[in-house]
């Protein structure tokens, strides 16, 4: 592993980084990163996100309304964080990071990008936070992780293998249940790993990538590029950045754009009153289990940034739940045996769409999510 | 009565409420379809306007507007009233009994030619636990007045049960269905699954009877001003969004989203919920320091900000505080006046 930077280094890697994403269009600037030689522990990070009608306009929204974050010009792609003085948990120095489009993608979804280290890519999520809900980050649950991982398999002309997976289980302490993370390193195929992780009921946080190039059915000992993909929709990479691009970061917007298009529309209002709603479909019974209801509700009724109704508790569940950040509203039945049941409200944008179907996906068991209409129940 | 006594009945009313809708709307299911399609010239509609004949017994030449009318074909069909609770005291059930010699009649109002329907049975829909007792009731009435209960009227149990999954079941307790299909089939008991009423109806919240209002503050406080928001400032004086809401746009709203327009309707649909529902709801959080009431027309201000509690434990808790508050040492007199129990 190389020394570390020194500090004088550092800097004149900031300048050039800053050079390097001040100008330009996004093809140029991702051309130019992907020639750039990155020293640690400097890596390209970038995080798929949605919004209507584009992340950059969003971006741009947010930058004309905050004291940290600016654009390189008016119009630009590319945009720099300027902590404030004395800002808690920041980085010194201008992070510069630009909003890059896909190929053949709508441009509802884009990928923010840059090169960082650790805190300095803490700290531009941080004030990308602050324009949610406008802004959405692609959050992928454990079926999306790893089907995209099993695409990539099959459609690059690389040899793809999981390294390694990062998870969380559930353990059982004297104060209670509690979560840790494990990370499990795996020369195994994927599928016997993952059908380790579904015996111990871990779920998968992020997976390790290694492209190795291949040339007549021969594969080379040494990647040309490492991913890791977050359940966030974020992708850290070292070693080939376009490769990453467009190969994993491709796959997670094509999943991102097709689930939030999914969500999108919900809301009664904006479908002219006509009720679309959504159901989580568990493959076993769960709630003939009156103690899997409850503990439904008691889930529902800790959901972060949101106000909550229990219209019904037992035997089976029905609640309201108002989404905090943009006051979208639904109702939530649990149904036996196993379907939860998303009816949007009056107001239900695909993000809040997304933030409760995640964290159901996290907090209770992750299923199958599917149109609610007729002929789609077991009856 | 101890206070979660009394937040437990306020609980169960809104619950009766709602599942009163959903025994309404499987009900239909089991007349107008044959168990895969609609049948042919089936149609229904809850609280529908009908009008009585000039013959009826208690209400001649009147408009009735009876909670389920539900047409099977052009030559039979079913009116009902539901009643998941019924007051403890067997008094005032005479009403109920009277509401049902009403609707035995050969009223006009169906989806027919000539709006008359040849062969029909008038029903309460009511929750198993009290059915048996009704029909002690019924019988005895019988024994007094023979004409008490008309010929074609009938009283169906319901109940909800969990098996594998969720049903309403429905059983013919008294009398006789007037078709040779349904008869017997209600006189052995019929399952739906609920799934068949959320999947057709997943946003309907109410029928032709006034909810209790905390329930329907619940739904304007989790959904409905919520969703108006829009871009408004919150204002720092008040700690709260100041939301202007006029009753006609809210009770147009509630019918569009959650009430009568989301069912299938013509000339004579009612509309649901009322403009007085939701004037009373308005009233109420004025009430309760949460809305400042109209300087003029009916445009209230509601002084909005989210619960951190669950949202109907807070109407129900400030509807009890607001009646301990007036002195009224039991507040189940004032609140509940009809006296009604819960019937599950």
């Amino acid at each position: 592993m190389p020394p570390p930077l020194s500090l004088t280094h550092r800097k004149r890697f900031a300048e050039f980084l800053r050079a390097s994403m001040g100008k330009g269009s996004p093809a140029e600037i991702l051309r130019r990163l992907s020639e750039t030689a990155l020293p640690a522990p400097y890596k390209a990070r970038l995080k798929v996100v949605y919004s209507d009608p584009s992340p950059l306009t969003a971006i741009a929204n947010l930058a004309a309304g905050s004291y940290t974050v600016h654009p390189f010009a008016p119009e630009a792609t590319s945009f720099f964080i300027r902590p404030l003085e004395g800002q808690r948990g920041t980085t010194t120095g201008d992070i510069p990071f630009t909003v890059v489009p896909f190929d053949g993608i709508d441009s509802k979804v884009q990928a923010v990008l840059t090169v960082s280290n650790t805190p300095q890519w803490t700290a531009i999520k941080r004030e990308l936070r602050f324009a949610y809900p406008r802004l959405v980050p692609v959050l992928l649950s454990q079926a999306e992780l790893v089907t995209s991982a099993k695409a990539l398999r099959r459609e690059t002309d690389h040899d793809v293998r999981v390294r390694s997976f990062t998870a969380k289980e559930e353990i059982a302490t004297p104060e209670g249940k509690a979560r840790r993370s494990v990370r499990e390193w795996t020369d195994e195929e994927l599928d016997g790993a993952l059908l380790h992780v579904s015996d111990r009921r871990q779920l998968i946080t992020s997976i390790d990538l290694e492209f190795f190039p291949r040339f007549d059915n021969v594969t080379h000992v040494v990647p040309k590029a490492t991913c890791k993909i977050r359940k966030y929709g974020e992708v850290e990479v070292t070693g080939s950045l376009s490769l990453a691009y467009n190969t994993v970061a491709r796959e997670v917007a094509q999943v991102g754009f097709s689930k939030l298009q999914f969500y999108s529309g919900r809301g009664l209002r904006e479908a002219h009153y006509r009720p679309h709603p959504l159901a989580i479909n568990y493959s076993k019974p769960l709630f003939n289990d009156v103690e899997i209801v409850r503990s439904l509700v008691a889930t529902l009724s800790r959901y972060p940034r949101s106000m909550h109704a229990v219209q019904h508790g037992n035997p089976y569940a029905h609640l309201r739940v108002t989404d905090l950040f943009d006051y979208s509203s639904f109702d939530v039945w649990a149904l036996p045996p196993g379907r939860l049941v998303l009816v949007p409200g009056l107001r239900a944008s695909e993000a809040a769409c997304e933030r409760l179907v995640h964290y159901i996906f996290d907090y209770f068991r992750e299923g199958d999510i599917a149109n609610y209409e007729r002929g789609s129940t077991t009856s | 009565m101890n206070a979660d006594q009394q937040r437990r009945k306020y609980l169960d009313r809104a619950d009766n409420y709602q599942q009163t809708v959903s025994a309404l709307m499987a009900f239909a299911a089991f007349v107008v379809h044959d168990g895969s399609s609609q049948r042919e010239g089936a149609s229904f509609g809850v609280g529908r306007r009908m009008q009585t004949s000039a013959t009826n017994r208690i209400a001649p030449n009147t408009e009735i507007t009876p909670d389920l009318v539900s047409q099977k074909s052009a030559t039979f069909g079913i009116v009902a009233e539901a009643k998941k609770s019924l007051p403890k005291n067997q008094q005032t059930w005479a009403s109920f009994l009277e509401q049902l010699r009403k609707y035995d009649d050969f009223l006009t109002g169906w989806w027919t030619q000539d709006q008359q329907m040849p062969e029909y049975n008038a029903l309460l829909l009511l929750h198993h636990s009290r059915s048996r007792l009704f029909i002690q009731y019924l019988q005895e009435a019988l024994r007094t007045d023979p004409a008490a209960v008309g010929p074609r009227s009938a009283v169906v149990e319901f109940s909800t049960s969990m098996e594998t999954e969720l049903y309403y079941f429905f059983r013919l307790e008294y009398g006789a269905l007037r078709d040779a299909e349904l008869h017997p089939r209600l006189a052995s008991g019929v399952q739906i699954p609920f799934e068949r009423v959320l999947t057709s109806y997943p946003s309907l919240h109410y029928y032709d009877s006034e909810p209790p209002t905390e329930l329907l503050l619940t739904e304007l406080w989790s959904g409905v001003f919520p969703s108006l928001l829009g871009d408004l400032k919150i204002d720092e004086a008040l700690n709260a969004f100041p939301l202007r809401v006029s009753v006609a746009e809210l009770t147009l709203e509630l019918q569009r989203a959650f009430g009568s327009a989301t069912l299938p309707i013509d000339v004579r649909s009612v509309e649901f919920p009322k403009q007085s529902w939701v004037r009373k709801a308005l009233d109420r959080l004025v009430g309760y320091k949460y809305a400042k009431p109209p300087d003029q027309g009916d445009t209230y201000t509601v002084l909005y900000r989210p619960f951190k509690k669950d949202v109907m434990e807070r109407f129900i808790d400030l509807a009890l505080s607001k009646s301990t508050a007036t002195g009224n040492s039991d507040p189940q007199l004032l609140l509940f006046a009809d006296g009604e129990e819960s019937g599950a």
